[in-house]
C-alpha cells in the first residue's frame, strides 16, 4: 500500500497508459473498412466497449482520489513554520531524554559492580573458610 | 605495501585528496590547521546531478511545460479540471483520428494531453516537501515516545534491583536485637563492654608497658573507675568478680 500521493500519481498514470493502449489496440487489430460506411464488424469490435469503460473509470477514480487525499495534506501547505518549530523543540526533547537514559545506565553500572564486588567477597570467603585438609 | 601521497600505486582504493595532508594532528593542536572545506552544494551522485541550491520541486517553467493550473490553492479544483480536460482532449484527439489522421491538430491535441498530465503530476509532487517534512516530525515523536518507555522499563528494573541488594546487605550488617534483659527475681545485672575492657587490659598488661603507659594512663583511671563501679559488693557475684580474680593472677604473676 503505497502512500496517498504515490497511489494518485499511480492513478494519473494509469489513465495515460489506458489512453495510449486504447488507440494503439484499436489502430493494431481493426479490420479493413470502407470509406463512408460502418462495417459490420466494426460495430462489433468489443475493446472499444472495453477500453472506454476502463478510460471512464479511472478518470472517475482519480476525481474520488482527489476528493479523499485532498482533506488531508492541503492543511499543511501553509504551516511551514509550525513544523519546523515543532521538530526542533522534538530535537531538545529528545536530547533531554537520551540524557536521562544515560545517567540511569551509569547508575546500573555502579550496582553491577557493586555486586560484582559483593560476589567476589562471598566466593573469596567461602574459599578461605574451607578446613584444610 | 602502503601506497604513497601522490603516487598512485596499484589500490582498489583511490588516495586521500590532498588538502588531506594539511590536516595533521601538531596542526590541529595549535590551532592552525586551516577550517574544513566548505560542502559541495552541486554535485553527483551516482550519475545522477544534484543541485542543493534550486528549488525543491522545479517549476514547470524550466521544464518548457506550460502552466495549465491558475491558482494553487485551490488543489482540489484545479485537480478535478485537469482530469476532465484530460478526457476531453482524448477525445478531441479520437475525433481527429477518426476525421483526418494527417491533421497537424493532431500534433497539437497530442502536445496538450502531455501538458495535462505533466500538470497533474507536478500539482501532486508540490506536496512531496510537505510530505517529508510531516513524515521526519512524526519519526522524531515516535523516538521519542520509545525513549521514553524504555527509560521508565529500565528505572523499574533498577528500582527492583536496588531494592534485592538493600534487602542482601540489611541481612548482613543489621544488628542483633539485643539480648534480653534478666527478670528482677534472679538479681543478675548485665554489664556491657566488661569482657572487652578486660581484655584489653589483659592485652596492654602482657605487652611492654614503656611506650604505651603514658597513653593509657587517662584511659586506664576511667577503666578502673568502671571497674570499680561494676564490682561492687552490693550485689550476687558477677563475671566481672571472676574476671577479676584472674586479673589479680596476672599482676601478681609479675
Amino acid at each position: 500500500m503505497a502512500d496517498r500521493m504515490t497511489q494518485l500519481q499511480d492513478m494519473i498514470n494509469e489513465m495515460a497508459s489506458l489512453m495510449t493502449n486504447a488507440i494503439g489496440v484499436l489502430q493494431a487489430t481493426a479490420p479493413p473498412c470502407e470509406f463512408g460506411t460502418i462495417s459490420q464488424e466494426l460495430e462489433d469490435e468489443p475493446n472499444c466497449a472495453i477500453f472506454a469503460a476502463s478510460i471512464a473509470k479511472s478518470a472517475k477514480n482519480i476525481e474520488v482520489a482527489s476528493i479523499l487525499i485532498d482533506s488531508f495534506p492541503i492543511e499543511a501547505g501553509n504551516m511551514e513554520q509550525e513544523v519546523e518549530e515543532k521538530m526542533l523543540e522534538n530535537n531538545t526533547i529528545q536530547g533531554e531524554k537520551v540524557k536521562e537514559l544515560k545517567g540511569l545506565v551509569v547508575e546500573s553500572k555502579d550496582l553491577v559492580s557493586i555486586v560484582q564486588s559483593k560476589l567476589s567477597e562471598i566466593s573469596n570467603i567461602q574459599m578461605t573458610s574451607r578446613p584444610n585438609e | 605495501m602502503l601506497p604513497g601521497f601522490g603516487t598512485q600505486t596499484v589500490s582498489p582504493f583511490p588516495n586521500p585528496p590532498e588538502y588531506a595532508t594539511a590536516y595533521t594532528s601538531d596542526r590541529i593542536d595549535n590551532g592552525s590547521a586551516p577550517p574544513p572545506p566548505q560542502a559541495l552544494t552541486e554535485f553527483k551522485v551516482f550519475g545522477e546531478e544534484y543541485r542543493l541550491g534550486d528549488d525543491v520541486i522545479a517549476p514547470l517553467k524550466d521544464a518548457n511545460v506550460e502552466e495549465l493550473y491558475k491558482n494553487k490553492n485551490n488543489w482540489k479544483e484545479e485537480m478535478k479540471k485537469l482530469n476532465r480536460s484530460a478526457i476531453c482532449a482524448f477525445f478531441d484527439l479520437v475525433e481527429i483520428l477518426i476525421r483526418a489522421p494527417d491533421h497537424p491538430l493532431r500534433e497539437e491535441k497530442m502536445i496538450d494531453l502531455h501538458t495535462i498530465f505533466i500538470n497533474m503530476h507536478h500539482l501532486i509532487n508540490e506536496f512531496r516537501p510537505v510530505q517529508a517534512r510531516d513524515s521526519v516530525r512524526i519519526l522524531q515523536e515516535r523516538q521519542i515516545e520509545e525513549l521514553g518507555e524504555i527509560c521508565d522499563n529500565f528505572r523499574s528494573y533498577l528500582a527492583d534491583g536496588k531494592e534485592v541488594i538493600e534487602d542482601q546487605f540489611k541481612l548482613v550488617t543489621g544488628k542483633l536485637p539485643p539480648p534480653p534483659q534478666p527478670s528482677e527475681l534472679s538479681k543478675v545485672r548485665l554489664q556491657d563492654g566488661v569482657l572487652h575492657e578486660l581484655i584489653e587490659r589483659i592485652k596492654i598488661s602482657e605487652e611492654e608497658e614503656d611506650v604505651e603507659m603514658k597513653e593509657e594512663e587517662s584511659e586506664e583511671t576511667k577503666r578502673r573507675k568502671v571497674l570499680e563501679d561494676l564490682t561492687r559488693e552490693d550485689g550476687p557475684p558477677s563475671v566481672v568478680h571472676l574476671l577479676t580474680r584472674q586479673l589479680h593472677e596476672f599482676e601478681l604473676k609479675k
